[in-house]
C-alpha cells in the first residue's frame, strides 16, 4: 500500500474521455504526416517521433520543449476535433505534442523538467490514442499501462521511462502544462483506483550478475549496442535504485577494460538523471 | 556491415520477409565472430509467405556463445514479438524461431547457427549471401579443431523446456498453420497442427504433471498422447484443460480470421488453466501478436 501511495504522487488516471471524441481525435492523429520530428535522440532507442500541437513558434516540427506561452501550431489548425478537445480542458499549455512510439522502442530511464526555469509547477498529461498492452510507463518501481479511453497525469521529475515493447505503434497526445486552478479542477478526482499496476520485483544479486555476464558476452562479441540495450531494458523489468542500469553498463565496459566507453556511460547517467 | 550480394534474392515476391532478413542481418553481422550470413529460400515453394531462414556461420569456438546471446540479440535489436524457441524437429542443426514484426506483418524468422568452415556452413543452392567476410578480403574461416555442434545439439535435447517456451512455440506454429490453411495447403496445415497440439500437450505435461521430466524429443508415433485423456481427467484443472484441448482439436486448423481468433483463445485458455503466471507474463507480447494478426 505504501508503494501505491508513493506511486500516486508520480502518476494517476484523471478521468474517462468521451469515446466518440476520442475516435475523432484518433483519426486525425493517424492522418498526420509520417515525417514526424525526432528529438531527444540521446534519451531513446530510436523510434520516438513527435509533432507539436502547441508551442511558442507555431511550427509543428519545433519539438524541443521549453518554458513559454504556447499557441496552437499550424498542424493543430488542421485538426478540429483535437483542437476542440485540448481547448476544452482550459489548461495553460507550455507544449503539446503528438508522439509516436514504434515497436521495440524505449525512452530510457531519465528525468524531465530540470532544465526549465519557470517557477510555476509543470505537469504532464497523456491521451493514449492507439496503444497495446506491451506499452508501459515505468516510474517509482512500478509498470503502468496507460489504457486507451482515459486522460492520464505524470510527474516526470522522477526517474521514469516509457516503452512500446512489441508493438504495433503507440500514439499518444502529450501535453505539458502549468499548474493553475483549471489544472486543479481537472485533476480533482485523479487516482490509481482500478488501475492495473505491476509492482516490479527487486532483482536478486544472482539475477543482476547473470544479466551483467550476458551483457559482457554480447559486448565481447562486438554487439555493443545490444549489450547496452539489454541492460537499459532492465529498468522495465525490475525495481532498482535510480541509475542502476547505467551503473551496470559502466561495469560491463570496465570488465572488458574499455575505459573510454565506461566513462562515456558514467557521464551519460549524469545527463539522463540530471545529476550535474 | 558491408553486404556482399552474390545472387538474386530468393522469393523476390515477398518483400516483407526480405526486408526483415536485411534488418536481422544488419544486427547479427555486427560481430566479427559472424563469418557469413545466407538467406535460404523456403524449402518447398515460394508460397511460404511470412517465413525467412537465415544461415549464420559463426567462428567455431564462439558458436555456443552466439547461441547463448541470440535470443537477447533478436529481441533487443530486431524487436521480436515473442521470445525465441528452439525447433527440435529440425535435425542436425541449432535452429531457433522468432516472430518478428515487419511493416505491420509478422515474419517467422528461422535462424540456423552453424560453425564456420564446416560443410554445414556451405550456403544451400539458391541462397542469397548477405555477408561474406572472406569475399570482403577477410581471412577464410578456419575449420574448427573441435566441432562443437554435436555437443551443443545434445545439450539442447537434454534441456528442459519451460512452459513459456512451449506456449511461444504453440502460438508461432498456430501462425504457420493459419497461413497454410488459408492458402489451401490443408495437408501441410494438418502436419503443423499436430506439432502445435504436441507443443500444447507438453506445456500441460510440464505444468501439471509432477515429475514429468524432460520433454521427449523423438517419441514413437502417438506415444505422448497415450493415456493423456485419463491423466488430465484426474484433477479439476486437468479436466478444464482437457475440455479446451478437445475443442481445439475438434476445430482443426483455422482457415479464416474468426477461426484463428477462436484457436488463439482456446490455446490461451488451456495454457491459462495450467500455467496462469506464464500467460500473465506474456500478456503484452500476446496482445501485440493479436493486433498484428488483426484479432482485436
Amino acid at each position: 500500500m505504501k508503494a501505491l501511495s508513493v506511486l500516486s504522487e508520480q502518476v494517476g488516471r484523471i478521468r474517462a474521455l468521451d469515446p466518440y471524441t476520442l475516435d475523432l481525435v484518433g483519426r486525425e492523429a493517424l492522418t498526420v504526416p509520417e515525417n514526424l520530428a525526432t528529438e531527444y535522440g540521446e534519451y531513446q532507442s530510436g523510434g520516438w517521433k513527435t509533432l507539436s500541437l502547441y508551442n511558442d513558434s507555431g511550427d509543428p516540427m519545433d519539438a524541443t520543449i521549453r518554458d513559454c506561452e504556447a499557441k496552437e501550431t499550424t498542424l493543430l489548425e488542421r485538426m478540429p476535433a483535437t483542437r476542440e478537445l485540448l481547448r476544452s480542458f482550459g489548461l495553460r499549455y507550455m507544449w503539446a505534442r503528438i508522439a509516436r512510439l514504434q515497436p521495440n522502442s524505449f525512452l530510457w530511464e531519465h528525468k524531465d523538467y530540470h532544465e526549465l526555469t519557470d517557477e510555476r509547477q509543470h505537469h504532464r498529461l497523456h491521451i493514449p490514442l492507439v496503444t497495446n498492452r506491451s506499452c508501459a510507463l515505468v516510474t517509482g518501481g512500478a509498470r503502468v499501462h496507460m489504457a486507451h479511453g482515459h486522460l492520464w497525469w505524470l510527474m516526470p521529475t522522477h526517474a521514469h521511462g516509457a516503452c512500446n515493447l512489441t508493438g504495433p505503434d503507440r500514439l499518444h497526445i502529450i501535453m505539458d502544462c502549468y499548474g493553475d486552478e483549471a489544472f486543479e479542477a481537472l485533476t480533482a478526482d485523479m487516482g490509481l483506483d482500478g488501475v492495473p499496476v505491476d509492482l516490479l520485483p527487486e532483482p536478486s544479486k544472482k539475477e543482476l550478475s547473470e544479466h551483467l555476464d550476458l551483457a559482457v558476452m554480447l559486448a565481447g562479441m562486438g554487439y555493443h549496442e545490444a549489450a547496452e540495450h539489454s541492460l537499459l531494458r532492465l529498468f522495465y523489468r525490475y525495481a532498482m535504485p535510480d541509475g542502476t542500469v547505467y551503473d551496470l553498463i559502466v561495469s560491463t565496459y570496465q570488465r572488458l577494460g574499455d575505459e573510454e566507453r565506461a566513462e562515456a556511460w558514467a557521464a551519460k547517467k549524469n545527463v539522463m538523471l540530471c545529476l550535474d | 556491415m558491408t553486404a556482399t550480394l552474390v545472387l538474386d534474392p530468393p522469393g523476390a515476391g515477398h518483400p516483407t520477409a526480405l526486408a526483415c532478413l536485411d534488418r536481422v542481418a544488419a544486427a547479427l553481422g555486427t560481430s566479427p565472430e559472424v563469418h557469413a550470413l545466407h538467406a535460404v529460400p523456403p524449402p518447398a515453394d515460394p508460397r511460404h509467405d511470412g517465413e525467412a531462414l537465415l544461415l549464420v556461420a559463426v567462428r567455431g569456438d564462439r558458436l555456443g556463445d552466439f547461441c547463448s546471446v541470440l535470443d537477447t540479440l533478436v529481441q533487443s535489436e530486431v524487436g521480436a514479438v515473442l521470445p525465441g524457441w528452439r525447433d527440435r524437429s529440425v535435425p542436425d542443426a541449432l535452429e531457433s524461431v522468432h516472430l518478428v514484426p515487419q511493416d505491420d506483418h509478422l515474419v517467422r524468422l528461422r535462424v540456423r547457427a552453424v560453425p564456420a568452415g564446416t560443410p554445414a556452413a556451405e550456403p544451400p543452392a539458391g541462397s542469397r549471401t548477405l555477408l561474406d567476410r572472406a569475399a570482403e578480403g577477410g581471412a577464410p574461416a578456419d575449420t574448427p579443431e573441435d566441432d562443437l555442434l554435436p555437443a551443443l545439439l545434445a545439450a539442447e535435447h537434454r534441456r528442459d523446456r519451460d512452459p513459456a517456451e512451449l506456449l511461444t512455440e504453440t502460438l508461432v506454429r498456430l501462425h504457420t498453420v493459419h497461413a497454410d490453411a488459408r492458402a489451401g495447403r490443408s495437408l501441410e496445415a494438418y502436419g503443423g497442427f499436430t506439432l502445435l497440439c504436441t507443443a500444447l500437450r507438453e506445456l500441460l505435461r510440464a505444468s501439471l504433471i509432477a515429475g514429468a521430466g524432460p520433454v521427449p524429443h523423438a517419441e514413437p508415433y502417438a506415444a505422448g498422447w497415450a493415456g493423456f485423456d485419463a491423466t488430465l481427467a484426474l484433477t479439476p484443472i486437468g479436466r478444464r484443460c482437457r475440455g479446451e484441448l478437445h475443442a481445439l482439436v475438434a476445430a482443426g486448423p483455422p482457415a479464416d480470421t474468426p477461426a484463428l481468433a477462436h484457436a488463439v483463445e482456446l490455446v490461451l485458455r488451456t495454457a491459462g488453466h495450467a500455467a496462469p503466471a506464464v500467460v500473465a507474463g506474456l500478456a503484452g507480447p500476446v496482445d501485440s501478436y493479436r493486433r498484428y494478426l488483426h484479432l482485436d
